[in-house]
């Protein structure tokens, strides 16, 4: 379940030099990419076990999956190629790829090192908590397990 | 011999306007760097892959440092479950043609991309009111999702590429990675979440959607358990 979405911009600059500097002097593969990208975190229910889930009466303990970022996408109506340059020799039309998948990288970390992550688990308590509560529960424990091995 | 020599002379010997002789020589002067760039021009393409095998290879070019600079531009918290994906690929076939005077010269330039992603549908429960959906009395409970919906398409970059470029195209159009990004990208997101509809994403969604909730519910003790999902019936 997803908890919480980020949507964020990232300008990445990726610069290609070859080694040679014959090649070199036709001057270098270079892009700046300006994109926009959402990145979900949540929490995998899919991993739910049946040990996992303890009701008994009108308690009810869940031992979570910590949470996980989902998906990190870019939107490409919201993204554009701010500045490009390519080397006349050996030119680079791959270099846009390896820009998304630099911008995703910065994303998904930015996004971890900001406490995506311990926001997601928040989210998830309070709403599945709620769930809880309202199917007669009236003492609710929500865990996440292994969060020491998080990132 | 003598008599060329002799109109030679002549011509030159006969007074000209000296306007129009610097015309003639700027002409001239035009013509010879114009043949000369086309030489080179050609020379740089026609020995581009012989170059390539003559120059030192380097093993694998070197990526500079990447520079990056994030900002938030939206938060939100919401409860999406997500409980399908398809992954798919799309293939896309763009043909640049000038939108100037070039396009009459039959310039043009071809690419073809194949675009990976997976496509996620589930329920976004995020202003979904629980006491409006949900009904519980003693070990009786009923649950009433929204209708399933694509949350995302996540267009995956390490396996999606550009396969081939082709024609030639050195004035007029755009570099093909700018359609790549602009035109080919959106379109293709459009087709995938188009063609995972069309495979039956939504109906699976919406099967498995009941299926978990029924599980986690009857995980939970109660014995009398329906969740329906609005729009599709299943028996």
């Amino acid at each position: 379940m997803v908890t919480i979405q980020y949507k964020l911009q990232n300008v990445s600059v990726v610069e290609q030099k070859d080694a040679s500097w014959i090649v070199r002097l036709f001057g270098d593969n270079k892009i700046v990419l300006v994109a926009t990208g959402e990145v979900m975190a949540g929490v995998d229910m899919t991993s739910l076990a049946e040990e996992d889930i303890v009701a008994s009466g009108t308690t009810v303990k869940l031992i979570m999956p910590p949470a996980e970022i989902l998906s990190v996408h870019l939107l490409p109506g919201e993204s554009w190629v701010y500045d490009r340059k390519l080397n006349i020799l050996k030119p680079n039309w791959q270099l846009e790829l390896q820009a998304q998948q630099e911008a995703e990288r910065s994303l998904r970390e930015w996004s971890i090192d900001n406490g995506i992550l311990e926001q997601a688990e928040q989210v998830f308590t309070t709403r599945i908590e709620a769930l809880l509560r309202r199917l007669g529960f009236t003492d609710v424990t929500i865990l996440f397990r292994g969060l020491e091995n998080r990132r | 011999m003598s008599q060329k020599l002799a109109e030679g002379n002549r011509e030159s010997a006969s007074p000209r306007p000296a306007s129009r002789r610097g015309g003639k020589s700027v002409n001239c002067l035009l013509i010879v760097i114009a043949a000369t760039a086309l030489v080179c021009g050609l020379g740089i393409i026609a020995g581009r892959p012989l170059l390539e095998d003559v120059l030192p290879r380097s093993p694998t070019p070197t990526l500079a440092p990447v520079i990056h600079q994030v900002s938030m531009a939206d938060l939100q918290n919401v409860a999406k479950l997500v409980s399908t994906e398809y992954y798919l690929v799309d293939e896309v076939q763009y043909t640049q043609i000038p939108d100037n005077v070039a396009q009459y010269l039959g310039f043009r330039r071809e690419f073809l991309a194949l675009l990976y992603g997976t496509v996620a549908a589930g329920f976004d429960l995020t202003d979904w009111p629980l006491e409006d959906n949900l009904w519980q009395d003693g070990s009786q409970v009923m649950l009433k999702l929204p209708p399933p919906q694509v949350l995302y398409v996540d267009v995956d970059f390490e396996r999606s590429h550009i396969v081939d470029t082709g024609g030639w195209c050195p004035v007029g159009c755009p570099e093909p990675v700018t359609d790549y990004m602009e035109k080919a990208l959106p379109e293709a997101e459009g087709n995938l979440k188009e063609q995972a509809i069309k495979y039956g994403l939504l109906e699976q969604t919406a099967r498995s959607g009941r299926d978990y909730f029924s599980h986690f519910l009857t995980s939970q003790g109660f014995t009398d358990v329906r969740v329906v999902v609005d729009g599709y019936i299943y028996e």
